[in-house]
């Protein structure tokens, strides 16, 4: 593990799928990653550095990690989503945040 | 924290106005039958004969001399399609204080090279658009509710196209509040 001093901030974001289908969580997590890879590209997704946290396939909602200096780039990839599944749906983000705790409920 | 408007929404269905709410939007404009705007796409001069209809107007055209001579009528936004850099037309509707829609959808609609070509000529717009001091307002452009953003999502998506943090902010609140004032 680093030290403290340099290891890198992070973001949590908080988000939800919706579309008409039902969605898996690899599947969703499929879905996140294609999305960041086609809009940041390789050295781009290298630099947001993100995770998937959790996934409730029920609600269709879940928590990425990613990097603190991209997260406005993750957001707009995000945004950029037009199809989930091939069918028309989208991915809205919901809150962000420095601590996982805040967004679990 | 200021109050954030969507101009730029093609569609209309019952309880929109409430779903623009709770993603975030205090207002929206809907060019559909419907709605509170009329959106006109030019081809010829003839087109530009405008009534008085008390909806927001927005003149789309692919030519440039159109939207040229638009901004001197009574056109409340601009939507050059092709966000080709001319210098010409941005002076004009910086004199005439007439705000280009930069609508998100066109993104949506587009994948891959052509996605991100785009991205580039809008990009070199909004540079341009900044350089003479003309208006832009940052809109969905939705035709479904998928296509519809919040307003993080739509600084977000400004930020990309490399707007500053504030430029994005005042393209979805304080110019579509003027816009809607008027």
């Amino acid at each position: 593990m680093a030290v403290p001093t340099l290891r890198k901030k992070k973001r949590y974001v908080r988000l939800r799928f919706e579309c008409t289908c039902n969605i898996s969580e690899n599947e969703a997590q499929a879905e996140l990653y294609g999305a960041l890879l086609s809009f940041l590209g390789e050295l781009g997704f290298s630099r947001a550095n993100p995770k998937f946290v959790e996934f409730n396939s029920g609600s269709k909602s879940g928590i990425l990690k990613c990097s603190n200096t991209e997260i406005q780039n993750v957001k707009a990839a995000l945004a950029l989503v037009s199809r989930v599944k091939g069918e028309n749906g989208c991915i809205r983000i919901l809150k962000v945040s420095g601590s996982v705790s805040k967004l679990m409920d | 924290m200021p109050e954030y408007y969507d101009l730029g929404v093609r569609f209309w269905e019952d309880g929109l106005e409430k779903y623009a709410n709770s993603l975030g939007f205090k207002s929206i404009c809907s060019f559909s039958k419907e709605g509170n705007g009329m959106e006109i796409r030019a081809q010829k001069l003839e087109d530009l004969k405008l009534g008085t209809t008390g909806k927001i107007i927005l003149l789309s055209s692919q030519n440039p001399e159109l939207l040229k001579k638009a901004c001197r009528r009574d056109v409340d936004m601009l939507l050059f399609e092709r966000f080709l850099p001319d210098v010409g037309l941005v002076r004009v509707a910086a004199e005439n204080k007439k705000p280009f829609e930069i609508p998100v959808s066109v993104l949506l609609e587009r994948k891959g090279a052509e996605r991100a070509l785009l991205m580039s000529r809008i990009s070199f717009f909004l540079k341009i658009c900044n350089k003479y001091r003309a208006d832009f307002i940052l809109t969905s452009g939705a035709t479904n509710k998928f296509f519809m953003k919040s307003p993080p999502e739509l600084v977000a998506i400004g930020e990309a196209l490399g707007l500053s943090h504030d430029q994005a902010v005042k393209s979805i609140s304080i110019i579509p509040e003027y816009i809607l004032e008027r």
